[in-house]
C-alpha cells in the first residue's frame, strides 16, 4: 500500500512537471469577423468620439466590470476602463444616429476575455453623440458580452454620468505603456516591442510608451528587450545568442516576433509613432551597457524634427538608467539640449539637464522631491506600477506626472476618475 | 508526441527506482570474491547518429538538416549499491539550416552544443542501466551566407538527458556497449536523441 502511495505521489509530480513544461497558451481575441455589424456603418468624427468619453454607471454586468467605468477614445478604439483591471477595446460606427459597437473584454491579471456588442440607439444619446453635443443629457450603452469565444449572452448596459474633468484633460498627464505597449507574456495579440504593439497599445489607454534599445553588431539601435533571442520572445527559428552578435539584415531576414512581426529598428518605430500615432511620449530605454548614444541620439534628433515639422507634440526621451549610461551621454556634444529622462538621483537630473526624473515606484511617492522637481521645471514618472491598489494610491496621493505600467486602462481609470 | 515519449521514460524510471528499493542491493550468492573492489570509477567514450526532432517556426523543414555523428565522453563513480553518479559532456550539432532568402543571400546556419550533465545511473539488471541528468550547455551557433560570418555562444541551463545504456563486458577493465539517449536544452526549446556505441574502461 505504501509502495501504491508513494508510485502515484511520484506520478503525480511527474504530471505536474509536465504540465510546468507547457508554452503559454494564446489568447484568442473574439472578433465577429465578416459578420461584424460596424462593415453597415460609417465612422463617427473625433468630435462626436469626445461627446461619448467620461464616466458612466455599470447597471447591468456590474458583477464583473465593476459599478462604474470610464470610456476613452483614442485613435482608433474606443476603450472601457475598470477600476480592477478588467477592459474594453470597441470598434464603434453609426448608423443612422444609431451608434454600434463591437469587441472584446479582457482582464489583465488572467486570460478571461469573452465578445462584446453594444449600441446607443437615437434617443438615448446617438443624436446627441452624433452631433457632437459637448453637454450630452442622457447617454446608455446597452447590449452583452459572453465570456467564451464569441458567444454573448450576459446584459450589459452602461449609463452616462459625466464628463471626463476638463482639469484632468488639460493636464498633461502621461499613461506610459511598457515595452511599445504591452508584454508579450500578458497574451495580447501582438509582439512587444513591435511596431504592431505601437499600434494596438493606444487601444489599451495609453499615451506614451517606453521601448527598449539595443544595438547590432553592426551598430543599428532596434527595439529588443532580451540580451538574447529566445523562445520567450521569438519564434523558434536559426538563430540564438545575444542580439548584439547578429547584424539587422540577419534579424531582418531570419528572426520572428512570437506573433510573426519583425525586430523593428528604432527609427522604423519611431517614424510610425510619428507620422502614424497619437502618442506623446516615448522613453528609450537603452539596455545595453555598450556606449550607444552616440547611434541613438541623431535618430531622437531627426525624428523630434519630424514631429514639430508635422505639428505634432511630442516628447522623445534618452533614457539614462545607469552611471554608464549617463557617462556615456555626458561624452555627446550638447548633451544638456538633449532631452533625456534619468532614474537616478535628482543630483545626477540636475548634472545632466534631464526633463524627466523617474524613480522606481518601490522607493514610493516622495512628494518633496517630485515638488523639487516641478519647481525646477522638469516632470516626475514613476516605473513599473502595475498592482491596482498601488496605482490608486500613487495617483491619489502623488504628485507625478506619468505612471509607466504594462496596464495602462488601470492607471488610465483612476486618473480619468480624478475631479481635478 | 515527444512529451509522452518524455513522461513515459520518467514514469518507467521512478517506478523501477522505487521497484528496486525492496531488494537488498547485491544478493548475497552475487557477492564478489573477497579482495576484489565493489566501488569504482569508470570512463567511458561514445559515438554515433544523434537526430534533432526539429520544431522551427521560421524555416521550411525541408531545409533542416537533422542527422549528425555526436560523441559523448561520461566518468562515473560506480559504488557497490544500484545507483552511480557521474559528469557526462559531449558535443552534438543540433541542426544545420541552408536556406536561399534571396538571390543575395544564400543563408547556412548550424547550431552545435556541448552539454555537461550531472548523471544519475540506475543498474536495472546485470549490464543495463537506465540514467537522468540534469545539466547546463553551451550552445554555440554559427551563420554565414549573409553578411558577414558570425559566431554566437550562449549557457542553457535548464536541460535534461534520459539514457538508457548496456555494457557488455570484455574483460576485468573494458567494457564495449550501446546508449540510446534523448536530450533536451531549455534554452532554445530543443529535443534531440542519439544512439551511440561506447567503449568504456574501469579506472
Amino acid at each position: 500500500m505504501g509502495f501504491m502511495n508513494r508510485y502515484l505521489l511520484n506520478l503525480l509530480c511527474l504530471a505536474l512537471l509536465m504540465a510546468g513544461c507547457n508554452k503559454p497558451k494564446e489568447v484568442a481575441v473574439p472578433s465577429a469577423g465578416p459578420n461584424s455589424i460596424l462593415k453597415e456603418t460609417s465612422p463617427l468624427s473625433m468630435v462626436s468620439r469626445n461627446t461619448m468619453d467620461g464616466i458612466y454607471k455599470v447597471t447591468s454586468g456590474n458583477d464583473l466590470f465593476g459599478d462604474q467605468v470610464v470610456i476613452k477614445w483614442s485613435r482608433l478604439k474606443m476603450t472601457i476602463m475598470c477600476s480592477d483591471g478588467h477592459y474594453f477595446v470597441l470598434d464603434a460606427g453609426q448608423l443612422d444616429s444609431v451608434i454600434m459597437m463591437q469587441g472584446y473584454w479582457r482582464y489583465c491579471y488572467n486570460d478571461r476575455t469573452g465578445a462584446v456588442s453594444a449600441y446607443i440607439s437615437r434617443e438615448e444619446g446617438g443624436r446627441d453623440i452624433m452631433k457632437a453635443n459637448p453637454h450630452p443629457q442622457e447617454i446608455i450603452i446597452r447590449g452583452g458580452y459572453g465570456s467564451s469565444g464569441n458567444e454573448i449572452n450576459n446584459a450589459l448596459e452602461f449609463v452616462y454620468l459625466r464628463p471626463i474633468s476638463p482639469a484632468v484633460l488639460d493636464k498633461h498627464y502621461s499613461i506610459l505603456a511598457h515595452r511599445s505597449g504591452g508584454r508579450t507574456s500578458d497574451h495580447l495579440p501582438v509582439s512587444e516591442n513591435s511596431i504592431d504593439m505601437i499600434n494596438f497599445t493606444e487601444g489599451l489607454g495609453s499615451t506614451g510608451i517606453e521601448i527598449d534599445v539595443q544595438l547590432t553588431s553592426d551598430g543599428v539601435p532596434v527595439l529588443y528587450h532580451d540580451a538574447d533571442l529566445n523562445i520567450r520572445l521569438t519564434q523558434k527559428g536559426p538563430l540564438s545568442g545575444p542580439i548584439k552578435d547578429f547584424t539587422y539584415t540577419q534579424l531582418f531576414f531570419l528572426v520572428r516576433l512570437i506573433h510573426g512581426e519583425r525586430i523593428p529598428r528604432l527609427k522604423d518605430a519611431l517614424m510610425f509613432v510619428v507620422d502614424s500615432t497619437l502618442l506623446t511620449d516615448v522613453y528609450l530605454d537603452m539596455k545595453e551597457k555598450v556606449p550607444t548614444m552616440s547611434a541613438v541620439i541623431p535618430i531622437q534628433q531627426e525624428m523630434l524634427q519630424r514631429a514639430k515639422d508635422k505639428g505634432r507634440q511630442l516628447n522623445i526621451y534618452i533614457g539614462l538608467a545607469s552611471q554608464d549610461a549617463i557617462d556615456d551621454f555626458m561624452n555627446q556634444p550638447g548633451f544638456m539640449d538633449i532631452p533625456s529622462l534619468c532614474e537616478l538621483s535628482t543630483d545626477d537630473v540636475a548634472r545632466v539637464n534631464s526633463i524627466v526624473w523617474s524613480p522606481r515606484w518601490t522607493e514610493g511617492t516622495q512628494n518633496e522631491l517630485v515638488a523639487q522637481m516641478h519647481n525646477q521645471g522638469r516632470v516626475a514618472w514613476t516605473w513599473t506600477l502595475d498592482d491596482v491598489d498601488w496605482i490608486r494610491q500613487f495617483i491619489s496621493d502623488g504628485q507625478f506626472d506619468g505612471i509607466l505600467t504594462n496596464y495602462p486602462f488601470i492607471v488610465g481609470y483612476y486618473h480619468y476618475m480624478r475631479e481635478n | 508526441m515527444r512529451k509522452i515519449i518524455i513522461t513515459a521514460l520518467l514514469c518507467l524510471m521512478t517506478s523501477v527506482t522505487l521497484l528496486s528499493q525492496v531488494n537488498d542491493t547485491v544478493p548475497g550468492s552475487r557477492l564478489p570474491a573477497p579482495g576484489s573492489r565493489l566501488s569504482h570509477f569508470t570512463l567511458a567514450i561514445g559515438a554515433g547518429w544523434s537526430h534533432y526532432f526539429a520544431n522551427m517556426d521560421l524555416v521550411p523543414a525541408r531545409n533542416v538538416q537533422k542527422d549528425f555523428i555526436g560523441a559523448s565522453f561520461r566518468f562515473m563513480w560506480e559504488p557497490e549499491y544500484r545507483l552511480s553518479l557521474g559528469l557526462e559532456t559531449g558535443f552534438y550539432r543540433i541542426f544545420r539550416v541552408d536556406s536561399t532568402l534571396t538571390s543575395e543571400y544564400q543563408m547556412k546556419s548550424r547550431m552545435n552544443v556541448v552539454p555537461l550533465f550531472l548523471v544519475i545511473r540506475m543498474r536495472i539488471v546485470d549490464n543495463f542501466y537506465l540514467s537522468l541528468a540534469p545539466g547546463l550547455a553551451i550552445q554555440y551557433t554559427r551563420i554565414t551566407g549573409i553578411g558577414p560570418d558570425i559566431s554566437s555562444y550562449q549557457f542553457s541551463f535548464s536541460n535534461f538527458e534520459a539514457a538508457a545504456s548496456y555494457f557488455y563486458p570484455l574483460s576485468k577493465l573494458f567494457l564495449v556497449g550501446g546508449e540510446a539517449r534523448l536530450m533536451y536544452f531549455g534554452k532554445t526549446n530543443d529535443l534531440m536523441m542519439s544512439l551511440n556505441a561506447v567503449f568504456a574502461v574501469k579506472l
